[in-house]
């Protein structure tokens, strides 16, 4: 059975800001924290990318690689500027698949967080 | 399943704002959540469901200083800081058994900025006295500050954890925006290249031994620990 290279992890995150942000500003600010805590190496080793953000409930999902998923949180943790309004990134959720972390996020609770 | 604890965070003046951080720390996982009162401690407060933990933090210009502080707030407060703002302060907090946390300023313009060293890390090691780490002070650094904090604050968790004195790390919040979850605050931990599970006690487990432990002190008719008056 062919096994894939890389293992992901998908995160769940909504955001806690004082303004209305875009997901395009959202996105540069966690590339940046990670490029700021990490470096280009460590950046580039966490693969993130951003599967989708939804301006309305102001959550989103990013993917990174299995191995970063704690500097990726660390890198999320670590906001608390976005385009100048004071905001913070939590995560709601974590799975291995896309699907698992809609599951996931659909059963959620509160104070029920991973 | 662990608990979590955020073992600092600062009241806002605002009631309201300080019910939205109630709900928020719930809703982000934690059951206890210490709140700095720096003034008397208020008693009927409203808790909305979370363990809300009294704590005070000292900040003594002098060891004499200290030692009148805590023999007016000991027996008042679940949990006792002390800021440590020189070494004469520190060494004296670091020995004294009703001290429960050891802080240091986030203060580098110093050329040499206090933080706690072996002198300190062995005195503390005696009394069971927790270090305690926070967040706030890293997520507001800009990179350079940063840069030097996390420095100074990895040779303190190396010292720390040498001697097996318990570190806490809690947010520093005093507004909602500023509360971070559990496993976020023990990821900012991979800064200073603390392991997953070590972090993660010190978002649980640490946090609520210090608690549980002053908790039985106060209660009436205790002396010391393992003995009772009846």
């Amino acid at each position: 059975m062919p096994v894939r290279g890389v293992r992901r992890r998908y995160i769940g995150f909504r955001v806690d800001a004082d303004t209305k942000l875009a997901g395009e500003e959202i996105f540069e600010a966690i590339h940046s924290k990670a490029l700021e805590l990490y470096g280009v190496k460590g950046a580039s080793a966490a693969s993130l990318s951003v599967i989708s953000y939804d301006g309305d409930e102001d959550r989103g999902v990013i993917r990174c690689s299995h191995e970063s998923l704690r500097r990726t949180r660390a890198a999320l943790a670590m906001i608390s500027i976005i385009s100048g309004s004071s905001a913070a990134i939590r995560v709601d959720r974590v799975s291995g698949t896309l699907k698992g972390l809609r599951l996931k996020t659909a059963k959620q609770e509160p104070g029920d967080i991973y | 399943m662990r608990e979590f604890a955020d073992l600092r965070v600062r009241k806002p003046a605002d009631p309201a704002e300080f019910e939205r951080m109630i709900l928020t720390a719930k809703e982000l996982g934690y059951r206890h959540l210490g709140v700095v009162f720096n003034g008397d401690r208020v008693t009927d407060e409203n808790s909305l469901g979370m363990d809300v933990i009294s704590r005070v933090e000292l900040s003594p210009t002098s060891p004499g200083d200290l030692l009148s502080s805590l023999r007016r707030v000991r027996d008042r407060f679940e949990v006792v800081a002390v800021d440590c703002s020189s070494k004469a302060v520190a060494r004296q907090a670091a020995k004294d058994h009703r001290v429960d946390i050891l802080m240091f300023p986030g203060d580098l313009s110093e050329k040499k900025a206090i933080g706690l060293d072996e002198q300190e890390a062995t005195l503390a090691a005696g009394i069971g006295c927790s270090f305690e780490i926070s967040a706030v002070e890293l997520i507001r650094a800009g990179s350079a500050r940063m840069a030097k904090l996390i420095t100074r604050l990895k040779k303190e968790t190396t010292s720390a954890r040498r001697h097996d004195i318990p570190i806490i790390v809690s947010s520093g919040a005093a507004s909602t925006i500023e509360l971070r979850e559990p496993r976020a605050l023990s990821a900012i931990l991979d800064l200073l290249d603390v392991e997953e599970e070590a972090a993660l006690d010190m978002v649980s487990i640490n946090p609520l031994n210090v608690v549980e432990r002053n908790r039985e002190k106060l209660k009436p008719g205790h002396t010391e620990p393992g003995v009772r008056r009846l």
